[in-house]
């Protein structure tokens, strides 16, 4: 559940502007907003897709360590995945150690790590998008500016954006590149466009709310839209940052309790 | 019945969960899992359409529960309440289990659980050599699984990368078997084998040496006996179960050891013989009295009355053999060890891991026949992700048991399975025989070595809402007694689709086909119905199941 550091802290943002900030520095400060420590909300994840609507929710908890960032997701719905828990140990050196808890076998199971391409979930996010990724792992370049329509701390605002395209220097991106709205104001990215591997856009991801908790700006609504048709609505509730979430939640003990 | 003292230690945990439940009522999930199956057998179709026995009948699963979370403290009251239309049962429509039902104590470091439980041990999928603790339903070979049993679990966890587990178990229950276990002791070796006419024929005497020509032509019937078997207690608190578990938490690798001081699910006979005489007084009598009569009538020996007596005297002496047959079986289920050790990890995308158990009992000798020898199980596979976005999924296993110095020469050292007719009467020997006919095929030994593999794959499509699964496997019987047959392996399939119509209801349709092929001494290339699996051949079905779920949390519909 790294995703949520990243995707309600814009961790992946982006920049660039006429006159202004290289693409490289609006991403600099883009990269360098204030993240959370540790963070626990509940989300509602809500997938349209030609097999009609599912929901999911799941309460996570996440924070950061020296080796790398820990989270647990908790799935409190449907009934089929009720109680399920997913620890992930951060690893920056030697890879995270996942480990899923199914309550139907009753027992831990250490797991592999999906392919990048995979759909978290069976969402519109894949394990990509959910990875915490470095400014140096991509080249930036200005596209220009645009305006965003999103709700900010309760209020509806339109917001200048720099444009920046970003294309990834590994190879293991399932993205050839993408397109990055990032504010002038607060440097959160707001929207991104991501274009698959023979350059056709593979989905869209919008930042519709946000809200500054702690200091830190949340996304509370982003929307997943896929080329294919399908979306992912992602809302999260009862958000807690830097509030010192208990350390005993990623262990062994609480994954089995 | 059998689930009494499960029931009894339930309903103590359920009221002591109901009034937890109104202290405790801030963080509560009530859920259900209701299923419904109709089956249709598809070997002799439409010959054969009957819905009996427990593989066949249509069900009603319904299992639901109530779990609470409050601070350190967890209860769970699980219960399946289903009904069973066996037409030839249905008096028992009506199945209520209880299932998982314990209060839980999780404070820092450790955890205490206390009431009716399942242990998963083992990181194996599916197929878990060490999962041994509690009993099994071994009705649908399709749906194997593990039954709560009472008991207390003690769990530390001093360091994140270690944890221990004891288990203590005050009695453990009979599984759930398919078939009554005294059918595999067939009712003739209780029966006396009696001679209801004798004709002798003295064809010449030596009176230099007092020896006579004989022939003779018996008639024989059997004269059946009750069938004396006795079982075990099914509650025995004088055999608890005692487990214990240390599992490593590491990077690279998970790592368990487990040593489990069990109580062997399968019944071992303890057989009492007795004496016997398979020739009545009167037919003896009256048989000699006839030969002699005839070979004096006939020349063949003179009209002496001293010499007469004496030639009967040596008759009923020469014709009055003992025999020895089983007058009680007890079946015990005894004390056995395990010592397991098992592993998951991963590389890349693919999950790797392997188990094994080595069980034996508490007198090992491996040429005691009314012991089975120790046993090795084992596991070892891989799984990984494939396909479009890597939603499709595959798990291949393979798997095995060894029986150290398996008993492979019944039917050589008792051609037909039958003793030899000069030792019927040798307590030592007829002991033996029996021992070697029963000793294994009760404990569920029927070869060496059996090895094969089980392949699992699945591939979802639209969106997971349509999903295709297939599971074969494949078992190679070897070190066995070819005397009687050859066995070519025994085998599963399975298919299912499932449409998942919403998160919470879904239809599937599919079908679990069994079979065993061996070739018999003719042969003759046949199905075998006597096997572990391919007894279940014309059980083979085709199926619809639909399945409901929900769970509903107060706390979490409070805004």
């Amino acid at each position: 559940m790294r995703f949520l550091l990243i995707l309600l802290s814009g961790l992946t943002s982006a920049s660039m502007a006429f006159g202004a900030p290289s693409a490289d520095e609006i991403m600099s400060r883009a990269y360098g907003l204030p993240k959370a420590n540790d963070m626990s909300s509940t989300i509602t994840m809500t997938l349209k897709q030609s097999g009609g609507v599912k929901t999911r929710t799941i309460k996570s908890s996440t924070r950061k360590t020296e080796a790398g960032n820990d989270s647990l997701a908790e799935f409190l719905s449907p009934a089929d995945v009720s109680g399920t828990k997913f620890l992930t140990i951060g690893n920056k050196k030697e890879g995270d150690n996942q480990r899923l808890y199914l309550p139907a076998l009753g027992k831990i199971r250490k797991i592999a790590a999906s392919g990048k391409n995979g759909k978290f979930m069976g969402s519109d996010f894949t394990y990509y998008d959910m990875e915490e990724h470095s400014q140096e792992d991509f080249t930036f370049s200005s596209i220009g500016i645009d305006q965003l329509q999103t709700i900010r701390n309760g209020t509806s605002a339109s917001i200048p954006c720099y444009v920046i395209q970003s294309v990834p220097k590994k190879t293991d991106s399932p993205y050839s590149k993408s397109i990055l709205w990032v504010a002038e104001d607060d440097y959160f990215t707001y929207k991104s466009e991501m274009y698959d591997k023979s350059g056709a856009l593979d989905k869209t991801i919008l930042i519709q709310e946000v809200k500054t908790i702690s200091g830190i700006l949340v996304a509370l609504k982003t929307v997943a839209l896929s080329a294919s048709g399908s979306s992912t609505a992602i809302q999260t509730a009862d958000t807690v940052i830097n509030g010192g979430v208990n350390p005993e939640l990623f262990g062994i003990q609480y994954l089995e309790k | 019945m059998r689930f009494k003292i499960c029931i009894v230690v339930d309903i103590i945990a359920l009221i002591a969960f109901l009034n937890a439940a109104a202290a405790f009522a801030s963080d509560i999930t009530f859920s259900d899992k209701s299923l419904f199956e109709y089956f249709v057998p598809v070997i002799d179709f439409p010959n054969d359409t009957a819905l009996t026995d427990y593989i066949r009948s249509p069900k009603l699963i319904n299992n639901f529960g109530v779990d609470i979370n409050s601070g350190n403290v967890k209860l769970v009251s699980h219960w399946d309440a289903d009904l069973i239309f066996d037409s030839n049962n249905i008096t028992n429509l009506v199945e209520l289990i209880a299932e998982e039902n314990y209060i839980e104590w999780n404070p820092s470091g450790m955890r205490l659980t206390i009431g009716n439980q399942v242990f998963t041990w083992g990181k194996a999928d599916g197929i878990n050599p060490t999962a041994q603790i509690n009993r099994f339903d071994y009705r649908d070979p399709a749906d194997i699984s593990k039954l709560p049993a009472p008991s207390v679990l003690l769990s530390a966890y001093p360091a994140s990368w270690i944890s221990f587990d004891a288990v203590y178990m005050p009695f453990k229950q009979e599984s759930l078997f398919p078939y009554d276990i005294a059918s595999k002791i067939p009712q003739a070796f209780f029966n006396k084998h009696m001679v209801t006419n004798l004709s002798l024929d003295i064809t010449s005497l030596n009176m230099a040496t007092g020896s006579m020509g004989i022939t003779s032509a018996a008639a024989t019937a059997d004269s059946v006996m009750s069938n004396s078997i006795s079982y075990q207690d099914d509650v025995d608190l004088t055999k608890p179960v005692i487990a214990m578990r240390a599992n490593i938490f590491t990077g690279p690798v998970d790592i368990s050891f487990m040593y489990a001081y069990d109580i062997d699910q399968f019944y071992s006979p303890v057989i009492e013989l007795e004496e016997y005489n398979p020739l009545p007084d009167s037919v003896q009598s009256n048989s000699i009295n006839t030969a002699v009569n005839n070979a004096v009538s006939n020349g063949t020996i003179p009209n002496n009355p001293a010499l007469i007596a004496q030639m009967k005297a040596a008759l009923a002496s020469n014709i009055n053999q003992s025999a020895q047959r089983i007058s009680s079986i007890s079946l015990e289920r005894k004390r056995i060890h395990r010592l397991g050790l098992d592993f998951k990890t991963a590389v890349g995308p693919v999950g790797l891991w392997g188990e094994a158990c080595y069980s034996f009992g508490e007198n090992p000798t491996f040429n005691d026949f009314s012991n089975r020898n120790p046993q090795l199980d084992w596991t070892a596979g891989f799984d990984f992700p494939f396909g479009p976005d890597g939603d499709w999924y595959i798990n291949l296993q393979y798997t095995g048991t060894y029986v150290f110095d398996y008993d492979s020469a019944f039917f050589t050292d008792y051609p037909g399975g039958i003793p030899a007719t000069n030792q019927t009467g040798n307590a030592a020997y007829m002991q033996e025989y029996y021992y070697r006919a029963f000793t294994q095929q009760l404990g569920n030994q029927f070869e060496g070595l059996t090895h094969g593999f089980v392949i699992r794959t699945q591939w979802p499509i639209f969106d997971e809402s349509i999903i295709p699964s297939l599971t074969l496997s494949y078992f190679l019987p070897e070190n066995y007694d070819q005397k009687e047959e050859t066995r070519y392996g025994r085998g599963s399939v399975m298919a299912d689709i499932k449409w998942r119509i919403s998160d919470d209801l879904s239809v599937s349709l599919g079908t679990s086909l069994f079979c065993a092929i061996i070739k018999d001494t003719n042969g003759a290339i046949l199905v075998d119905q006597n096997d572990p699996l391919g007894m279940f051949y014309h059980d083979s079905t085709a199926y619809l199941r639909l399945t409901y779920a929900w769970n509903f949390s107060p706390e979490s519909h409070k805004e």
